[in-house]
């Protein structure tokens, strides 16, 4: 092992206002696949941009191979043998692979770009991570998710990376792409290339991790582990600082009612012949991977995109949504995966957000609105929903991600919906929050409404669900009870287009 | 973010007109009398209507290059109009409707055409520039009526001019639109996330569509206005308005990105523009200072918007 590649002790980090990180300890030997975890806000990201220069801690030194590290910027990062790659991809789309792959590290002969070399070595790299026959001048948008994840390992492995961070890289992939993606984090492992691994998945974590470094509101908690000598509960539980008792809260006198939606035969671009019915009380699981349609079917369903053809009967009368506006107007609701870009009006306060649907309610005589019982609602169901910080005129951008899915729930709570469709309600929203939102959905359905719930999650399907309806390639595969007769198993084989 | 500072961030620019008005009294005594006060409301009453209408088109995300022409075209119809063949109403009705026409055009273009908002009121700018040389066959049309000129002579209770008045009735009316109406605060919503928006059941087509109505009917009022102040029809009317109107509500810290800004603080915007334009004749500046003052102005305030802009809703 020797020296460890990466040593940062006693790093501070302050903000106005906040401790971001309080004498946090990081050390990355070489040659392994190091985990930071943590829940939301736990400082993750600050730790990482601490790494690479963009932050400068206040307090704390950080050593390279033992070596005093000198970093300023992303070009010292670079230097030394640091990559990032990015939940959130920074390529640009409409550049080419190449372009991207060498965008401001333009490799030059007297003066020029030299794209022949550029090319030879791109077309190398990406051969290490199995993109052998692309071609290397196509527009990185004409890239699925995973590939271009795979174009920025190339790009680090091109600069010859020592060290490469990954932050949440598999968010956004489909399980075989991020079978392919671990495989190849090994395989650069046996390389001797040093892995920094931040994610959320706990199975995935534990799958390739060496060891494991857990931070809490900007702390260490508890000591740098071994991996293999822990589970998965020891680190939810370093990560919460506390024992979640249930992670799926049970429903109690939940009375599974009448039907109240069903869909015949819905069909689409993404998606052809879904059938399926939810009633009142019921929660109805969606599971695929992703690019099974899942999400289309849905919003076709609300009436965000055009449905081809199909009947959608509410309470047993047929009803046609052409707009959402038309399934609001019916009690139909979908909570969008993406809360930022559709969720809330992020410059906006929770006033605003939590009543936008729901406006014409707070018209007094004259047509005026309101503001003041705007305002008080919002304050009445912030504190139903646990809203914190409890603050109606705080922007919510302000807020962590399990809050502002809690105040998109409340502007549908607010509009008195029937049927609440959530696609992926907890996705980037941390173990604690989890169970809140878990417990906002239970009360739903203990209030008669009914629920469908789109997640890529196992856990959360089989912890949630009444029945669960699976998709392969637009198509459905099949419903089924889930009342332990099926397990993980059996949905993943109609997962992936196979048959029981 | 402490109370005061919040308190600051939203009537700072009050602050600052008061600051200004104060320094031009000190430097220049003839500033602060009535005879120049009275000038100066005079002055911001066409470009604030204006300013108003522009208003709704950048809070709800969108923004509209066309306005000026409007006002020169709607200024040549209602100097036709208003020669004292026809009650003046024909002519405020005419040009109140062909805004809102010029308006819808641009808003069916933005919202259903998917065009670019520079694009489609750049276009209109340029062709109805056009279409008012073409109606006045490029002369400006002369001979309006003695009413007609009263409208924005007069005074009421012999003090207050008429047209401040106009200004503050439409002032009135549109901030209790903005703040207080479900349209108001869909124009914000619109302008803050068009997607969520849209998901939330909101009709934003529509809506696009109607914020550029109301900027079309304001530049049909000021059009009709403009008119009586200068008693001329003049095709070259208004050139370059739409930009007094923008800087407004720049100034007025109305976000470029839409979603944010306040009534008041368009009017002291317009006000603002208004009393240094005035203050520097007053002083003897030349009027090509005065341009490099303002073009400093603009990206002064923009830079103060710009770097509160997350903290401000």
């Amino acid at each position: 092992m020797g020296v460890p590649l990466l040593e940062m002790r006693n790093i501070t980090k302050m903000f106005p206002g906040v401790v971001a990180l309080s004498e946090v300890n990081l050390t990355v030997d070489q040659g392994e696949i190091h985990l930071l975890l943590g829940e939301n806000g736990a400082g993750k990201s600050t730790m990482i941009k601490t790494i690479i220069g963009i932050n400068k801690p206040e307090g704390g030194e950080m050593f390279w191979l033992g070596q005093p590290m000198k970093i300023n910027s992303l070009d010292d990062a670079y230097e030394l043998g640091i990559s990032v790659i990015y939940q959130e991809l920074s390529n640009i789309p409409c550049l080419s692979i190449v372009e991207n792959m060498y965008l401001g590290f333009e490799k030059r002969k007297s003066g020029f770009i030299d794209w022949k070399e550029q090319r030879a070595c791109a077309k190398k790299a990406l051969e290490r991570v199995g993109l052998s026959d692309i071609d290397v001048d196509m527009p990185m948008e004409k890239l699925g998710m995973g590939q271009r994840q795979l174009v920025e390992i190339a790009r680090a492995i091109d600069r010859n990376a020592k060290l490469i961070i990954m932050d949440e890289p598999t968010s956004s992939l489909s399980r075989k792409e991020i079978d392919f993606l671990m495989d190849l984090m090994l395989e650069l492992n046996s390389e001797g290339v040093s892995i920094l691994f931040i994610t959320h998945k706990l199975d995935e974590a534990k799958r390739v991790g060496d060891r494991v470094t857990v931070l809490r509101n900007g702390q260490n908690s508890g000591e740098t582990l071994q991996v293999k000598d822990v589970t998965e509960d020891d680190i939810i539980q370093m990560m919460v600082g506390r024992t979640l008792e249930e992670k799926y809260p049970k429903r109690k006198d939940v009375k599974i009612g009448k039907e109240v939606l069903r869909c015949e035969g819905l069909c689409a671009d993404k998606f052809d012949e879904v059938s399926f019915s939810v009633r009142s009380g019921e929660m109805l699981g969606v599971f695929g991977l992703v690019g099974a349609g899942r999400t289309e079917v849905m919003r076709a369903l609300f009436g965000a995109d055009a449905l081809a053809d199909g009947k959608i009967y509410l309470e047993e009368k047929e009803v046609i949504m052409k707009h959402p506006r038309d399934a609001i107007k019916q009690g139909v609701v979908l909570i969008t995966e993406n809360r930022k870009e559709e969720g809330l009006i992020l410059i906006h306060d929770v006033v605003e957000n939590g009543t936008l649907v729901t406006l014409e309610k707070f018209k007094r005589k004259g047509g005026l609105l309101d503001n003041k019982k705007r305002r008080e609602m919002v304050q009445k169901h912030g504190e139903a929903l646990n809203l914190r910080p409890l603050q109606p005129d705080k922007q919510s951008l302000n807020f962590s991600g399990g809050n502002q899915q809690k105040i998109v729930i409340m502007k549908w709570l607010l509009s008195g919906a029937k049927v609440f469709i959530f696609d992926e309600p907890t996705k980037g929203v941390d173990v604690g929050a989890k169970v809140e939102i878990y417990n906002i959905m239970n009360q739903l359905l203990e209030d008669g409404a009914a629920i469908i719930m789109v997640s890529s999650e196992m856990d959360e399907i089989l912890g949630m669900s009444d029945r669960v309806m699976v998709m392969y390639e637009g198509k459905e595969m099949g419903i089924v009870e889930n009342d332990g007769s099926v397990g993980q198993e059996e949905i993943l084989t109609l997962a992936t287009g196979g048959t029981l | 973010m402490g109370k005061r500072q919040k308190l600051m961030k939203e009537y700072g620019i009050v602050l600052i007109f008061i600051v200004l008005v104060i320094v031009m009294t000190i430097l220049s005594p003839n500033f602060a009398q009535p005879k120049n006060l009275i000038n100066i409301l005079k002055q911001t009453s066409i470009n604030g209507i204006l300013s108003l209408g522009m208003m709704f088109v950048i809070i709800s995300g969108g923004f509209d290059l066309s306005v000026g022409s409007i006002v020169g075209v709607t200024g040549v119809v209602a100097a036709y109009l208003g020669m004292g063949e026809h009650p003046l109403i024909v002519g405020l009705l005419a040009c109140i409707g062909l805004g809102a026409l010029f308006g819808l055009t641009n808003g069916i273009g933005v919202s259903v055409g998917n065009l670019p908002p520079f694009i489609m009121t750049l276009g209109m700018m340029t062709g109805l520039r056009g279409l008012a040389l073409v109606i006045s066959g490029g002369q400006p049309v002369t001979g309006i009526s003695k009413e007609y000129v009263n409208i924005s002579s007069g005074f009421l209770f012999g003090v207050i001019p008429y047209l401040a008045v106009y200004f503050l009735i439409i002032t009135v009316i549109c901030a209790f639109i903005l703040t207080k109406t479900v349209y108001g605060r869909r124009v914000y919503s619109c302008g803050g996330n068009l997607l969520a928006a849209r998901v939330s059941g909101i009709n934003v087509k529509a809506m696009q569509t109607s914020v550029y109505m109301i900027a079309g009917i304001m530049a049909g009022i000021a059009g009709f206005l403009l008119t009586a102040r200068t008693t001329v029809g003049a095709p070259t009317a208004g050139d370059g308005y739409e930009m007094d109107a923008i800087t407004a509500c720049v100034i007025g810290g109305v976000s470029m990105n839409g979603g944010t800004g306040k009534w008041f603080g368009v009017v002291i915007g317009a006000l603002i523009i208004s009393v240094i334009a005035n203050g520097l004749d007053i002083l003897g500046v030349s009027s090509h200072y005065q341009k490099i003052i303002k073009g400093i102005i603009i990206i002064v305030a923009v830079l103060a918007d710009v770097n509160g802009k997350t903290k401000k809703a």
